[in-house]
């Protein structure tokens, strides 16, 4: 988290993601454009251009994709979520460079405009094989760049968190788009099995894995919670916390993480106030509740960022009754101090 | 808060897992079978004209 405006916080971590991510694109684009140039010694210059940017691009955007469900399903791929904004923006340039090497090639040569043309040129709308799918990477085109064109802090701060969040969510369509793009354009071209194949399965993998993870995050806001006493709600077992880590309940549709840390017992909201990340699947380190995408971290006991940092979260008031830990519903607002609640030795042994 | 953004994400998904596959698959039967160098010879497959020889 940052205190004042940087252009990009660089650490240890962020530098070798991108020393990463930058050589595995370069050796792709490499390998790609060597293969493709001894199997299609006619193909141009600017043909295998064409084609290893899109296909890496397109690549890339799949990855994109399943990153989000991968952490939701096994906490080994959080590091990929860390920069996952990175991986956004370069599919963004590789996608950038595919369209001008194509309207290079194919709407350069004309009397009209090489934008227009894109526009106008196939307006067959009515036909599948025949359907003007360059309009349709042109439009992906646009959702890439205006998600790239946000991807910084200081946009996620100015159009708040959820206005941010469903902006990006147009990578949903953004996919659409390009699956549409390639059904209609390549594979229309390319009668090799091998690439519609690939296409199905690709499509196949994303689909899986997130109906896989919305079944698992159905399991958590589906559990009902137990009965309720004074107004306060049964919300789960001491001993089912484990030590610096949380459970988290849902209580009136929202999630809320209940964190155990030295002898004691505090909830806050489970949304990150950065890019609503899970809370209550991070840890407490130095004292810190922790968010697992990208580090920002709140005291437990007033859900307020430690100094200089601004940002604050709900905090609940709990209690602890034989070993069982009930929480009040209702959110007090942001930053509120709340007294943990101590945890007995006979209520662990309980 | 955060209910209202994973309502929004279901339902797009939701709506995105059916159109395309539905699309892939139409996209792939409806294409056009490309003649191959054997068929273009089949003469009986592109007759002449009528009148059209001497």
């Amino acid at each position: 988290m940052s205190h004042q405006y940087q252009a990009i916080a660089w650490n240890r971590q962020k530098r070798v993601y991108d020393i990463v991510l930058v050589a595995g694109v370069t050796l792709y684009l490499t390998l790609f454009i060597e293969v493709s140039a001894f199997l299609f010694p006619y193909a141009t210059a600017t043909t295998l251009i064409i084609r290893a940017a899109g296909s890496a691009a397109f690549l890339l955007l799949h990855i994109v994709l399943c990153v989000g469900p991968l952490c939701r399903l096994d906490p080994t791929f959080l590091p990929l979520l860390y920069n996952r904004r990175h991986l956004g923006v370069v599919t963004f340039v590789l996608g950038a460079i595919h369209s001008v090497a194509a309207i290079r090639q194919f709407h350069s040569l004309g009397d009209k405009d090489p934008l227009v043309s894109v526009l106008t040129s196939n307006q067959d709308f009515r036909s599948l094989p025949d359907f003007p799918f360059q309009q349709l990477g042109f439009l992906a085109l646009i959702i890439l760049f205006l998600m790239a064109a946000t991807s910084h802090d200081f946009w996620l701060r100015n159009l708040t968190p959820p206005l941010w969040k469903t902006l990006h969510m147009l990578v949903y369509v953004a996919y659409a788009l390009l699956v549409a793009h390639v059904t209609l354009g390549l594979l229309q071209s390319e009668t090799s099995p091998l690439l519609a194949v690939g296409t199905g399965f690709g499509l196949l993998i994303v689909i899986t894995l997130h109906v896989a993870a919305a079944r698992r995050e159905a399991k958590v806001d589906s559990k009902k919670l137990g009965p309720v006493a004074d107004g306060f709600v049964y919300a789960c077992a001491v001993n089912g916390i484990p030590e610096k880590c949380a459970t988290v309940v849902s209580v009136n549709g929202e999630r809320v993480a209940i964190f155990r840390h030295d002898g004691k017992v505090s909830a806050i909201s489970n949304v990150c106030r950065h890019q609503n990340g899970p809370l209550g699947e991070g840890k407490i380190i130095d004292g810190c509740v922790t968010c697992p995408w990208h580090g920002y971290q709140y005291l437990p006991d007033n859900g307020a960022s430690p100094p200089p940092f601004t940002e604050k979260v709900s905090t609940f008031q709990t209690r602890i009754v034989d070993g069982r830990v009930w929480i009040d519903p209702r959110p007090n607002p942001p930053g509120t101090w709340v007294e943990p609640s101590p945890i007995e030795t006979s209520e662990v042994m309980a | 808060m955060i209910q209202p953004l994973r309502k929004i994400h279901h339902r797009v998904f939701f709506v995105l897992a059916l159109l395309l596959p539905a699309l892939f698959v139409s996209g792939i039967v409806f294409r056009y079978s490309w003649p191959t160098a054997n068929q273009s010879r089949n003469l009986s497959a592109h007759p002449q004209p009528s009148g059209g020889t001497p």
